[in-house]
């Protein structure tokens, strides 16, 4: 690691001129953490007020904090269904995608398939479209296999878009995995199938993990998907449910978007604080190697 | 890199999405369940509000209680802008919703003349709907000599204005548009927004200007920009908006019109930093508030006053309206529920939790106040003579340049001619295709 | 690059298949075939639609053959789209691109105190969905009763307040600057993580050179990160060609469509104005631009960056 030698070629120069960088940078971060910060408590501060109070001041603290705004919002657009629905495809989609990506992930960073730059680029071109683009034909496809208005259905496509980000990522980290291993197994007589299983996926799971995390919070924030494809509120992820909060009826009451707006985010909050560790720590950088 | 540690996390990894991917796969399929006999209605609505939302699902509720096992209704809906999305992909389906909500005048025409809306003239008379339903309502789903949606809501533009501040002021209420302007400038001159706007959307604008073009020049000039034998470079069409233009360089409207929408420009308005707010009575929700009746501050309407040697004329249109599809194999039961729609009792439910005003006019207004029970009556008496704001009126391609142009006018950014002939080169371009 | 199977390849495809039938089904056919249903299907039939004129619901469509894209040549709203597009990627290159480096070379040589919190604060807006960044800048942003317009008034900074949304000279900056706030923390742990693994002999030896950081993030670290910040460009580049959430959510184009970016042009011409025709053409040109933008990146300026 690094961290010590970058901070080292300051300190050399004497104490005050290595504290004064710390002094300013450190005084810069906060300012950047106060921006990043900032909108969020102010949200989580008006989703527990009255909206007279929140006339009244928007950053005064609130006097009497009260829960309602949250709970009107769950049962008013039905929380309950939308979270459960976008753990589903958010879980079940990533999973999907990393399942698609990983054996071409394999066979574009270990093998020498002819005509693997075309295949490359051409996965790539499913990043460049723009979603709104797709979605008259896209709604064909899924109505000649019946996968309108279905979970399934959604779950495929997710998994489908988000194939090329995790090829790209698994790719990257596959590359970074010395030869000589699977060499080793390949003059045991080992099969492509079986150095894939034994040597190269065990290898990628740091790599699996930041692909599908970054999946998971890819699909958890997706809505023209959700509502094109998707009929039956009981389908609805939690951003097609929101879109009414952008109503402006709600938006003249303040508390309740502010509430649904953390209620939105409580899962993932959950998620990130479990593999935050994974996806900023070394982990990522396999996947960002050429 | 750790290569143990590796092998430990990628098991607990497996098995942990092999867990969830199963649950997943249980809970879609558990989803689709088969159901009995009786005919599927599908009734796709627009719910821009909570209380929309409640409203439709008492309707379908009480249906499926009484007529389920014969004809059942599901419901589905999204929030008003996105509507339209689904909406276009959804008609043209293989599976298209038995009873869908659309809108009037222009999109409406779009919809008939692709011939996914079925004739209704026939169950019009099977039902004798034009006896209760709202006349107005009732000549705007004319399309080609065929009736061909049923009003389930009404609306009307007027200028609100605020009665506490009129007294305070000692204004009374005008009667001429010059009046209405003398008005506005005493309110100006107390420091207030002599007229407010929420413009942020762009569509809040052309109420004021196409009102004030139909009572200035007459609506055949209005139906004639509408229906394309009137360009809209036409020095008529231009004046009003040059008058628009004036207003918005003379301070009249609330300062930052441009970037707020209607939700929060209650704030102002209930704060009474505003005097008059010309709009669609579909914002007595926002006026009511959380009461049951309008409204939170001391308020009235009167319609647009008259222009010198003209009759004033109020824009009465359907806010929400409801056509049957074409391919339905099921009409004469989405016939039946839309008659169910607009019953003395559904309709009298419909006051009671969502807004006003119900298109039937047999409907109790009793528990509105006497404000909204008063622009209820002169709605029901307007008679058929009345127009549509412009992005009612036209194809939603045309309207969308018109509000860009009204928008970009009021802002300082365009002439009132470039905002024209934008208009005008647009409705052109739909003309040709 | 690896290739340690390459011994029995006879450079065919064919050859290949028949040596490593696991990898050319499941690594190749299997992805080529689901990539061909959803992704290559709507492609080529956008391309198709181009050249048509459909409303999205006739049953017929007309064929016009090229009017569509010799309306978009003269199309005024297609020309303010672009250059919105163009300033959208430039705001995006220089506020989350740049500053997500500074976080992350800042955190990463220790200058700060407590440098895992700011990392986690900056990435935490990566997860909301820009439904919900847009609803809250919509409260906070507000005219009215907005906190950061009262904010700028309180510590004396009132001539800055504006029309976020409204004033038509700056409310696409506006957009863009929310959406680089959403994004910043994307470019950061990225680079970061690729900070980790520039060898640590390399700064060693820029340290005994007496390099500063300005000079250590010059030819050390940015050299060094050349492949990271490949990533980063092209998927940079391919966000902002995609803007569409936050402008669905918070404008709509509005004022009079100089919020306008061709993502959302897409969308309005496709399902507000039901000029399908003219929308898909929107798109091929979305999907040239970025296509040409791409290649030219990873030909010229990055190349090597991703060998495959």
């Amino acid at each position: 690691m690094s961290d010590a030698t970058l901070n080292a070629s300051a300190m050399r120069r004497g104490s005050f001129a290595s504290v004064l960088p710390k002094l300013a940078a450190t005084l810069l971060m906060l300012v950047l953490a106060a921006v990043w910060l900032g909108p969020l408590l102010l949200i989580v501060m008006t989703s527990i007020k009255s909206n007279a109070e929140f006339l009244a001041g928007p950053f005064a603290l609130p006097r009497s904090p009260t829960i309602q705004p949250y709970i009107d919002v769950w049962f008013g657009l039905g929380f309950g269904t939308l979270l459960r629905n976008s753990l589903i495809y958010a879980t079940a989609g990533s999973a999907l995608a990393v399942t698609l990506a990983l054996v071409p992930a394999f066979a574009l960073s270990r093998m020498n398939v002819p005509g693997r730059k075309w295949i490359f680029g051409l996965l790539l071109t499913g990043l460049m479209l723009p979603q709104q683009t797709v979605l008259i034909p896209l709604y064909d496809t899924l109505r000649t296999f019946h996968l309108l208005d279905t979970k399934i259905g959604l779950i495929i496509v997710h998994g489908v878009y988000g194939m090329p980000l995790q090829v790209l990522i698994l790719r990257g980290f596959m590359t970074t995995i010395p030869p000589e291993i699977e060499k080793a197994a390949y003059v045991e007589g080992a099969t492509d199938f079986q150095v894939f299983w034994k040597v190269i996926l065990p290898l990628s799971v740091p790599g699996i993990l930041v692909g599908y995390t970054l999946n998971f919070i890819a699909i958890w924030k997706e809505f023209v998907f959700g509502l094109v494809f998707l009929n039956s509120e009981e389908n609805f992820p939690v951003t097609v449910g929101m879109l009414k909060l952008n109503s402006d009826r709600y938006l003249a009451v303040f508390n309740l978007p502010a509430a649904g707006l953390v209620i939105s985010q409580l899962p993932i909050v959950i998620l990130f604080i479990l593999t935050y560790r994974q996806i900023s720590g070394g982990n990522l950088s396999g996947a960002v190697k050429g | 890199m750790n290569f143990k540690q590796n092998g430990l996390s990628r098991r607990t990894f497996v098995k942990a999405s092999a867990a969830l991917g199963a649950t997943a796969v249980a809970a879609a399929s558990g989803v689709k369940m088969a159901r009995a006999a009786p005919a599927e209605l599908r009734y796709f609505y627009r719910a821009p509000w909570p209380s929309s939302e409640v409203y439709a699902n008492w309707l379908i509720d009480e249906w499926n209680k009484k007529n389920g096992d014969r004809v059942h209704v599901t419901g589905a809906s999204v929030d008003g802008e996105t509507y339209k999305t689904k909406q276009t992909i959804e008609l043209s389906s293989s599976n298209p919703p038995d009873l869908f909500y659309s809108w009037e005048g222009g999109r409406g025409k779009e919809i008939v003349d692709n011939g996914f809306s079925a004739d209704l003239t026939p169950y019009y008379e099977k039902y004798g709907w034009d006896k209760k339903l709202n006349p107005a309502g009732v000549t705007l789903s004319v399309y080609n000599g065929k009736k061909h949606f049923v009003p389930t809501e009404m609306c009307a533009s007027v200028v609100w204005y605020r009665k506490d501040i009129y007294e305070k002021l000692g204004l009374k209420v005008p009667t001429t548009w010059d009046e209405l302007m003398a008005n506005a400038q005493k309110g100006k001159e107390a420091g207030l927004a002599a007229f407010m706007l929420a413009n942020q959307k762009k569509w809040p604008s052309q109420f004021m200007w196409s009102a004030i073009l139909v009572n200035k020049h007459g609506l055949d000039v209005y139906d004639g920009l509408i229906n394309g034998t009137i360009p809209w470079t036409d020095p008529r069409a231009v004046d009003v908006t040059a008058m628009m233009q004036k207003l918005a360089q003379d301070g009249m409207f609330e300062p930052s019109f441009n970037s707020i929408d209607l939700g929060p420009a209650m704030v102002p308005w209930t704060q009474g930093h505003g005097l008059h707010w010309y709009q669609g009575s579909f914002n007595l929700g926002r006026f009511r508030g959380d009461q049951p009746q309008c409204c939170v501050v001391p308020m009235d309407f009167f319609p647009m006053p008259a222009f010198p040697g003209k009759k004033p004329v109020m824009s009465v249109f359907a806010e929400d309206t409801i056509m049957i599809h074409a391919n339905s194999p099921n009409k004469d039961a989405a016939a039946e529920f839309l008659d169910w729609m607009v019953s003395d009792a559904a309709m009298s439910k419909k006051l009671e939790i969502d807004k006003p005003f119900p298109s039937n006019v047999n409907s109790d207004l009793s528990r509105l106040s006497e404000m909204e029970q008063r622009l209820g009556k002169a709605m029901a008496e307007s008679g058929s003579f009345t127009f549509m704001h412009v992005d009612h009126a036209t194809p939603p391609a045309i309207s969308d340049k018109f509000l860009d142009g009204v928008q970009g006018v009021l802002a300082g950014a365009m002439s009132p001619e470039d905002a024209m002939k934008l208009t005008e080169d647009e409705a052109a371009r739909v003309k040709k295709s | 690059m690896a290739s340690s199977a390459s011994r029995f390849d006879d450079g065919t495809f064919v050859g290949f298949a028949r040596r490593h039938v696991f990898v050319t089904v499941f690594g190749v056919a299997v992805p080529l075939l689901v990539f061909a249903c959803f992704i290559g299907y709507p492609i080529v039939y956008t391309i198709y639609l181009s050249f048509f004129e459909w409303n999205g619901m006739a049953p017929q469509k007309k064929f016009v053959g090229f009017a569509n894209y010799a309306y978009l040549l003269h199309d005024k709203y297609f020309y303010i789209a672009l250059v919105n597009n163009a300033k959208w990627l430039v705001v995006s290159l220089v506020f989350p691109v740049s500053l997500g480096f500074l976080i992350a070379y800042v955190m990463k040589a220790r200058l700060v105190f407590a440098p895992s919190l700011l990392r986690t604060i900056v990435f935490f807006p990566v997860t909301m969905s820009l439904i919900a960044v847009g609803l809250m800048f919509l409260l906070i942003l507000n005219p009215v009763f907005g906190a950061f317009d009262t904010l700028l008034r309180s510590v004396g900074l009132g001539f800055l307040v504006h029309e976020w949304f409204g004033d038509y000279r700056i409310a696409l900056y506006t957009l863009a600057v929310i959406s680089g706030w959403a994004f910043t923390g994307m470019p950061m742990i990225f680079y970061f993580a690729g900070l980790g693994d520039v060898p640590k002999e390399t700064f060693d030896a820029a340290r005994i050179e007496g390099a500063g950081h300005w000079r250590m993030i010059r030819s050390v670290a940015l050299p060094q990160l050349r492949p990271v910040t490949a990533i980063i460009v092209m998927l940079t580049l391919f966000e902002s060609l995609r803007a569409f959430d936050l402008i669905a959510v918070l404008t709509k184009g509005a004022p009079f469509g100089m919020t306008n970016v061709l993502g959302y042009l897409v969308y309005m011409e496709s399902f507000w104005n039901s000029r399908f025709g003219y929308g898909a053409a929107l798109s091929v040109v979305i999907l040239v631009i970025a296509g040409s933008l791409a290649a030219l990146l990873l030909g010229k300026v990055l190349k090597g960056a991703f060998d495959v």
